[in-house]
């Protein structure tokens, strides 16, 4: 019921830090466009490296491809940059000075270029792990972003074109419709990409 | 390249359609079998069935951004994203650039028009929900001392019904709802998922008179030939334009019937101004049309005209055909052309999660859920509002999304956001929506569209009946969600988000009734006032009724056309 979850979501309001999570089919983009070399809109080069590195601690690689493998950095950065309000660009700068800000504190580093996946790894426990209601100031900020981070990490992975077709249950014209059947029978456990 | 398909252009023809839409589509199926040479005029351009649905095997990585649309569309779109799921990169392309085709909202007034100008119009972009009107529902009017009576009756309509259903293939359960949802000819349900059977088990048990049945869809679930079609095949994409012609649209079904009668023409990029009558005869002439690119204007003449071009549009072109006899807009001696405007209030509901059923999944993308007729203000039951809601929802495993603290990042979260989600479940009523004639539409002459054309102010508002109705469609959601175990139950209400329109089921501009004083048709969705002009979009309607109308559409589009036809073979148009 797609009108349902529409106006579900309308209720909730709409703007991308609450909506990501909710819009089903974010997906990566640019398929051949090598990451590497990517020109950032939105983010500095040094936050688009902070974001990548980021978004590898969420979805690290395993035997399957990490989150930036699917190119899920270049994704977001264009998704909130060509496709929403500048006050939600501005949003999400400052989320992500809030967030490099933090890391620095904490790493006692001095530019955000020298910041890896330890440090990174260190605010995302500081601010995905804890009770958000407790956080103030910068680190709220830093908080609200990581976690809106987070949201288009997970639907921008699974909406990519191998984590959709390869590794998710993919059928682009299933032919019939099942109501209830056994979950292992009908993927293996998997969800389906569609 | 030429504007004119399936025939040359001619000066004159025996009917004239506006709009290619859901009724348009069918006043000309049925208009074209009965042997009159028809021109269907649309203003949008043509959307060839199969060959022009190019996002329909577009996944989520084909397109830049996932499904979303890039912010210059959005504010070229502004109002069409009003509805925000129809502006998503599949299918927007479909809806009206809100900068070239404005409408004006007058201070402390709200209307959403979500339309499209495309050859099949909504008939394309519809939710394929298909319900038959009751008796109950044509005397509510009467009953209730509200507006006027309809003049016509199920029995009127049931034949009617049964033709569209069974041309078009509508998929259902009959469950002998007479006096609500009477039942249909049907295509086999699609099957509710174990979740919706226990909301279904839970409900008509604890609760008198509710029931949950799924969404009746006009989809094809059959092996059964429909010519040119195919069952559907699950996969949810149907606002794209669906390749198979699993569900119904003007493409799939009553274009191609038209076609292959050899009578039908049809001329996109004609923005039809004006209805033109004629003093002598007392009747319509024909109709003036403008070329959306080149904006030159041009007459052609027929012998009927049908109005099938959406409600507001329609009643803009009554409205905007004056004449000496009719000053105030053709047709319009009852002062009610461009008011009652309806349409059903949605956007409120709830919906949680339910615990357990993890063994279970579910293939094919269904494009359907299940659906509770109404069941309030029935047998002498009085609440603070009149008339009453359906619902409609749907159980799925959602997306995974939980966030508990060692599932935040990591191994561990990529290895569950693999897995199907919990099962989450929910329900939106539809609510009616009163006849109100000061819920209107006006032409402003002081701003004109890029054709010259008056521009539309809506004077629409929600009144305190859709307000206390909503208390009762959350709270009434609530109840049975907490009946069936769910947790985590939350309520929903889009009430600042949303005004009259939003449903994309306006109706009411032109309602037909038994007195010309009082209505602008008669029974037959004939003018009072000029007998070869029909009028079978949403704009005849006399009531809102809380069910999905574009199969009332149908049936009085068919049985207006026939009835046409008889009149003027027999000479009496």
């Amino acid at each position: 019921m797609k009108r349902r979850d529409v106006l579900k979501n309308m209720g909730l309001g709409i703007g991308y830090a609450v909506a990501t999570p909710t819009i089903i089919s974010l997906l990566q983009s640019c398929q051949g466009e090598a990451a590497t070399g990517y020109q950032a809109v939105l983010f500095s080069s040094d936050e688009f490296s902070v974001l990548t590195t980021m978004v590898d601690v969420i979805i690290p690689k395993t035997d399957t491809p990490s989150a930036s493998e699917v190119n899920v950095p270049m994704f977001i950065d264009k998704y909130i940059a060509e496709t929403q309000t500048e006050d939600q660009h501005q949003k999400a700068q400052e989320g992500m000075a809030a967030f490099v800000a933090v890391a620095l504190e904490k790493s006692g580093k001095s530019s955000a270029s020298k910041l890896n996946a330890e440090d990174i790894e260190a605010v995302l426990a500081a601010t995905l792990k804890v009770d958000g209601s407790t956080l103030e100031g910068t680190l709220k900020t830093a908080a609200d972003f990581a976690s809106s981070m987070r949201g288009m990490t997970i639907n921008a992975y699974k909406n990519s074109e191998y984590v959709g077709e390869q590794v998710l249950a993919y059928a682009s014209i299933p032919g019939e419709y099942i109501a209830s059947g056994d979950l292992q029978e009908l993927t293996g456990g998997k969800a389906w990409s569609l | 390249m030429s504007k004119y398909y399936y025939n040359e252009p001619s000066e004159s023809y025996d009917a004239i359609v506006v709009g290619s839409g859901i009724s348009g589509g069918w006043a000309a199926k049925e208009l074209c079998e009965k042997g009159l040479k028809t021109l269907v005029l649309e203003r949008g351009p043509m959307v060839e069935h199969i060959k022009d649905y190019h996002t329909a095997h577009m996944d989520p990585w084909d397109f830049p951004y996932g499904d979303e649309v890039s912010a210059a569309v959005k504010k070229r779109k502004y109002k069409q994203l009003r509805f925000s799921w129809n502006i998503k990169a599949p299918h927007h392309h479909y809806f009206v650039d809100d900068i070239d085709h404005p409408y004006n909202e007058p201070e402390g007034y709200r209307f959403d028009w979500i339309h499209g100008y495309i050859v099949g119009g909504r008939s394309l972009l519809w939710g394929r929900q298909s319900y038959r009107w009751s008796d109950f529902n044509f005397e509510a009017n009467k009953r209730e001392g509200i507006a006027i009576d309809w003049p016509v009756r199920y029995n009127d309509l049931a034949p009617w019904y049964d033709h569209v259903e069974q041309y078009i293939g509508v998929s259902g359960e009959n469950r002998g709802f007479d006096e609500m949802l009477p039942d249909g000819k049907f295509e086999p349900p699609m099957e509710l998922n174990i979740v919706e059977k226990k909301l279904q088990e839970v409900v008509e048990s604890q609760f008198e008179n509710r029931f949950v049945t799924p969404g009746r869809v006009a989809h094809i679930t059959s092996d059964k030939p429909f010519e040119g079609r195919t069952k559907c095949q699950y996969r949810n994409r149907c606002i794209r334009g669906c390749p198979f012609g699993g569900y119904f649209s003007t493409q799939a079904s009553t274009l191609p019937a038209a076609v292959k009668t050899g009578n039908l023409t049809l001329r996109v990029d004609a923005i039809v101004s004006e209805v033109v009558y004629d003093e002598k005869t007392g009747k319509a002439s024909g109709v003036k049309f403008i070329d959306k690119d080149s904006k030159e204007a041009q007459f052609v003449s027929s012998k009927i005209v049908f109005l099938c071009a959406s409600a507001i549009a329609s009643a803009a072109i009554l409205m905007h055909s004056k004449s000496d006899r009719f000053p105030n807009g053709l047709g319009n001696d009852s002062g009610q052309l461009g008011r009652n405007i309806m349409d059903h209030h949605l956007g409120s509901g709830a919906g949680g999660k339910i615990e357990g059923y993890s063994d279970h999944y579910y293939k094919g993308r269904r494009p359907n859920g299940f659906y509770i007729p109404r069941y309030r203000n029935l047998n002498g039951e009085q609440r603070p509002y009149k008339r009453g809601f359906g619902y409609q929802g749907g159980a799925s495993r959602s997306n995974w999304q939980k966030v508990v603290a060692e599932l935040a990042y990591g191994k561990e979260l990529k290895d569950e956001l693999l897995k199907p989600g919990e099962w989450s479940i929910g329900m939106t009523g539809f609510g009616e929506i009163l006849p109100d004639p000061n819920n209107r539409m006006e032409l402003d002459y002081d701003r004109l569209d890029q054709w010259g054309l008056p521009t539309i102010s809506f004077y629409t508002k929600f009144s305190d009946n859709e307000y206390q109705m909503r208390e009762d469609i959350k709270n009434d959601a609530v109840e049975m969600l907490k009946a069936m175990g769910a947790t985590d139950i939350y309520t929903y209400d889009g009430e600042s988000q949303h005004g009259i329109g939003l449903g994309i089921h306006e109706m009411g501009t032109a309602r037909m009734g038994h007195d010309p004083k009082t209505s602008v048709t008669n029974k037959y969705n004939q003018l009072h006032a000029c007998k070869n002009v029909f009028i079978t979009d949403g704009a005849f309607m006399t009531s809102a009724n809380c069910v999905n109308p574009s199969l009332t559409y149908m049936a009085f589009s068919a049985r207006a056309a026939n009835y046409a036809a008889t009149q003027l073979k027999d000479g009496i148009l």
